[in-house]
């Protein structure tokens, strides 16, 4: 039996304060709820509001930003590290090296130096940045960033993965390289995780489902559940029928909504 | 590849050896060295590179500049400290209670403004024409160096850098302790160089106006009898000891900071 990790009902945001006649409506009604286990993509144009969302899944909203309305339920959402949330901007301390990076979130909780190194290790090598450890941010590449910033949230064990256009500011081939790593270290945890891109393409081949968001105020006006089997090869998927049928499908749709 | 670095480094400190060694021979030839008794430069006034040398030799060979150095080195770590100390202090306080900082405000302007020299006379009446004066003026320039670092430092800080470390759990400490910290540190230690040679600049400048030892009292006693020599030598002298300090700071700036790019002016 599945279990509902994030739902959103009914929920409608607005920016600013209503004294101030300034106020900007984001959200409108939007019902989202994604189960356990789930790889949900929200795909978008730019500034619809996909970030609020993930904002509000996370906890960051406070009433100075504005105002809210509905109901947002987040499993667990008062444990420490139930969520892992990786920002579009390589969020890296840059005064840690790579692997004290990694360690930040072991850090905090108390873990002895040496499990902390051991699992920072396990996942540097994972994502094939071994030899980097002790490199200070500003000497990685913007792949390796990001790469980086993906596992320092991994490296916790979060419930569910908060994930905000990781790959926007990537080369495509480095795009690819990551899409397959995401795509591999899904298919083996089967994390629940909120994927947030403004890439079509990209949201099929990673999830099991692909939400779409109308132009601000945003709303939910589509999901579709992506059957395509797991482990997938990101490369080749592209190439196939099913993909293609899947691609052509949510793309005519996607584009009534730019209108 | 390597060969012609090392060459162009080598090159390079030939020229500048050259300029230095032209203007020193230019400086003793124009005010009456080399048997050429020229008084474009007047000794008395200017004396000249070889009767420096000699005072200069002379005078470390007895000791005469021991008591001095070793006051004016002590004034100004005193002040340098205590500038860091209190102005790091005072920016956090500012930063975290912002109706202290609106109420003093416009009073840390008016005194950032004065030029601290004219200080001095001041706290030479109020201190005496010990230590104390003197250390109060340098402390008074680092200070503010060090607390507007501190509170631009803070005011600076990457909110991503906040937000990420609130989501994995850090407390108010933690966040305190790994993310402003190390973001306030890295402001204050940039402005080090700065402090150090503001620090010296007080320590001498309150020993011109009223003390009875440092090298500023020494340098104004001697102008006082005319010794150019020795105002000569206690310039190099304090020349000496800035760049000592400068070089231990940048030193100190490159390992505390060495996970900052290297900025391409450097
Ligand atoms: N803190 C804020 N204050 C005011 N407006 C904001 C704030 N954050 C975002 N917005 C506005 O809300 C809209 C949605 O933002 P966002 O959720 O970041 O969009 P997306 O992630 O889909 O690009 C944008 O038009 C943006 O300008
Ligand atoms: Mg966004």
């Amino acid at each position: 039996m599945k279990q509902s990790k994030i739902r959103l009902d009914n929920v409608s945001a607005s920016y600013g304060s209503a004294d101030q006649q300034n106020l900007v409506q984001v959200l409108h009604n939007v019902n989202l709820d994604v189960q356990e286990g789930e790889f949900v993509s929200i795909v978008g144009p730019s500034g619809c509001g996909k970030s609020t969302i993930l904002n509000l899944a996370a906890g960051l909203w406070s009433s100075a930003d504005g105002a809210i309305s509905g109901s947002i339920k987040v499993d667990h959402a008062d444990r420490k590290q139930t969520i892992g949330y990786v920002l579009q901007k390589d969020a890296l301390f840059p005064w840690r090296t790579l692997i004290k990076n990694v360690e930040y979130p072991l850090e905090i909780t108390g873990l002895p130096r040496k499990q902390r190194e051991e699992i920072a290790r396990e996942w540097i090598d994972r994502v094939g940045l071994a030899g980097f450890e002790d490199r200070y941010p500003y000497q990685l590449s913007g792949g390796m960033r990001q790469r980086a910033n993906i596992i320092r949230v991994l490296a916790y064990d979060p419930e569910i993965v908060l994930m905000d256009e990781p790959l926007g500011a990537l080369d495509a081939h480095t795009r690819m390289v990551l899409q397959q790593q995401i795509s591999d270290l899904w298919s083996a945890s089967r994390k629940t995780v909120v994927f947030v891109t403004h890439d079509l393409e990209e949201a099929i081949l990673l999830s099991t489902r692909v939400v779409l968001m109308t132009k601000r105020p945003a709303t939910v006006s589509a999901s579709r559940t992506i059957d395509l089997p797991y482990p997938r090869t990101v490369m080749n998927l592209k190439l196939t029928p099913e993909f293609r049928n899947l691609y052509e499908n949510l793309w005519h749709e996607f584009c009534d909504l730019l209108r | 590849m390597r060969n012609r670095n090392s060459f162009e480094k080598f090159a390079t400190l030939v020229a500048q050896g050259t300029v230095i060694a032209a203007l020193l021979i230019a400086w003793e030839g124009l005010a009456g060295g080399f048997g050429l008794n020229l008084k474009t430069l007047d000794p008395v006034f200017f004396s000249r590179p070889s009767r420096v040398a000699a005072d200069l030799i002379n005078g470390l060979s007895k000791g005469e500049f021991t008591r001095d150095f070793l006051f004016t080195i002590q004034t100004s770590m005193w002040g340098l400290v205590l500038g860091i100390v209190s102005g790091i202090a005072v920016g956090f306080l500012f930063a975290y209670l912002p109706w202290l900082n609106r109420l003093f405000e416009p009073l840390m302007v008016a005194f950032n403004s004065l030029p601290r020299p004219a200080l001095a006379p001041v706290l030479v009446l109020i201190l005496g024409l010990g230590m104390a004066s003197k250390i109060v003026l340098s402390w008074s320039i680092v200070f503010f160096i060090v607390f507007y670092n501190t509170y631009a430092g803070i005011m600076s800080v990457d909110p991503d850098l906040v937000k990420v470390a609130r989501i994995m759990g850090s407390n108010r400490f933690q966040i305190f302790r790994h993310v402003i910290m190390p973001s306030v540190f890295s402001w204050v230690f940039a402005a080090l160089r700065v402090s150090v040679a503001f620090a010296l600049v007080g320590a001498v400048v309150g020993e011109f106006v009223g003390s009875t030892q440092g090298l500023g009292y020494q340098m104004e006693a001697a102008r006082g009898v005319l010794n150019s020599d020795r105002v000569y030598s206690i310039l190099l002298i304090l020349m000496m000891i800035g760049v000592v300090l400068t070089e231990i700071s940048k030193a100190i700036e490159r390992r505390l900071l060495r996970w900052r790019p290297p900025s391409p002016g450097i």
